[in-house]
């Protein structure tokens, strides 16, 4: 558990919901890092990830109550908005015409995750202290599958564009990111 | 849908790159199926979220805090007017409309935050506001009630300028002294060292001066010495051809 302040991430989410400011405080300095290294890869300028950074912890204040308790996944919640965010951004500097307005309804639908209640929460010390096993995880697969994995989690490429971009079939693709995913669930469980 | 079909969808779901009609046909499988393996959508939720943990970590300039600080308190300040402005419309009977514009006001504060966001600066919550609540007709003086309700108004809008003002100033001097602690320390710190360097700068200016005085004076009295040296000699060879009648 992440416990900076004795308080764990579900606590302070909690705290933040009861509109406790220092709470706040206290998820950004314990996210920030993290959230900002993801944003920067995904977008690649300086400003534009501080600018989403903000952004982010402003939906947090203001829709916490999105957040599902229940599942109390805080630190997949963080990961998945942060990575929304940047990749709504990015798709709305390379396409723009083919994004929707964004409205509050569109924020609610697309930017705010909506995780599954049945996995098991995680949050970000726990992450950390398993950094190493991902690490060797992710280098088992090959170079094919990890630059795959990085052009659709980080370029959010679609798997028609992925298909494009490395010149292939759509199915050849699908098959790739099912195999990769599926390979580094399994390395990642034999490691532990 | 097969549970393998479904799988891959959630796999390419949770990497965030399945097409806009793969999107539709997620969404409709989620709604109409009675077995969606939500457990396997929970666990690559998670693993693709772990992706980012292997990236080299990149710190936030110190300065992005406040920026958010200051974001959040602009958007709540805007809202609270925003309230404000919405509640102004003073009721004709005070008993019967009191009631609705209580709910639509909890309501609200619901939706947006009422503690003004400051991070670090401490919420002043000792400074609370003083119960502003109209004055009963028990209590009240014996003045016609228009000029009740425009003194009223006018104390309440004095007292209410004032904690403001108050808050800002005490949230001010707050948010310098928890945000700026460290650089006031530095800035104190290079005041300290450029005194101390001023006065080593004085000392060594006072001692070249007086070793700049001492060399002149060795100089002119080495000259006036030279000078003499060389009175005496011409005196002498003055009388020397007076002597000799020469001159």
């Amino acid at each position: 558990m992440s416990k900076n302040n004795n308080n764990s991430d579900k606590e302070i989410i909690l705290k933040i919901a009861g509109n406790d400011s220092k709470a706040l405080e206290e998820l950004y300095d314990r996210y920030s890092p993290v959230l900002f290294t993801l944003i920067s890869k995904i977008v690649q300028e300086k400003s534009a990830a501080e600018e989403i950074l903000s952004d982010i912890f402003v939906i947090i204040w203001q829709k916490i109550d999105l957040f599902d308790s229940e599942a109390g996944n805080v630190y997949t919640w963080m990961i998945n908005l942060a990575r929304n965010k940047a990749i709504d951004f990015a798709k709305r500097n390379r396409n723009p015409e083919e994004m929707e307005e964004y409205v509050d309804e569109y924020e609610n639908e697309n930017i705010i995750p909506h995780l599954s209640t049945s996995a098991e929460p995680m949050d970000l010390d726990k992450v950390l202290s398993m950094k190493d096993k991902i690490n060797d995880s992710f280098n088992k697969l090959t170079e094919a599958q990890q630059y795959v994995l990085n052009l659709a989690y980080y370029q959010g490429y679609n798997e028609k564009e992925i298909a494009r971009e490395l010149n292939i079939p759509l199915p050849t693709v699908k098959s790739k990111i099912s195999i990769a995913l599926g390979n580094l669930n399994k390395n990642l469980a034999a490691e532990e | 849908m097969d549970r393998n079909k479904a799988i891959e969808l959630i796999k390419a779901k949770t990497l965030g790159c399945l097409t806009k009609d793969e999107e539709t046909e997620f969404k409709e499988y989620i709604e109409n199926s009675e077995d969606f393996p939500w457990d396997v959508l929970g666990e690559y939720q998670n693993l693709t979220s772990m992706l980012p943990i292997l990236l080299k970590l990149e710190i936030p300039d110190s300065e992005l805090k406040d920026n958010v600080a200051r974001k959040l308190y602009k958007i709540i300040e805007e809202l609270k007017a925003k309230q404000q402005a919405e509640v102004t419309p003073v009721p004709e009977t005070e008993t019967v409309e009191a009631e609705p514009e209580l709910e639509t006001k909890q309501e609200e504060e619901k939706a947006l935050p009422e503690e003004p966001v400051k991070f670090s600066i401490d919420d002043g919550s000792s400074l609370s506001e003083p119960d502003l609540s109209p004055v009963s007709s028990e209590n009240a003086l014996d003045l016609p009630l228009a000029e009740q309700d425009v003194e009223e108004k006018s104390g309440k809008e004095k007292v209410e300028k004032i904690i403001d003002e108050k808050l800002e100033r005490q949230r001010t001097i707050e948010y310098i002294d928890t945000h700026h602690k460290e650089e006031m320390a530095v800035l104190e710190g290079a005041s300290k060292r450029n005194k101390l360097f001023s006065i080593i700068l004085f000392v060594i200016s006072l001692i070249l001066l007086g070793v700049v005085y001492f060399l002149l004076s060795s100089e002119i009295s080495s000259n006036r010495e030279e000078i003499e040296k060389l009175k005496i000699g011409f005196d002498g060879s003055h009388t020397i051809l007076q002597d000799e009648n020469l001159i």
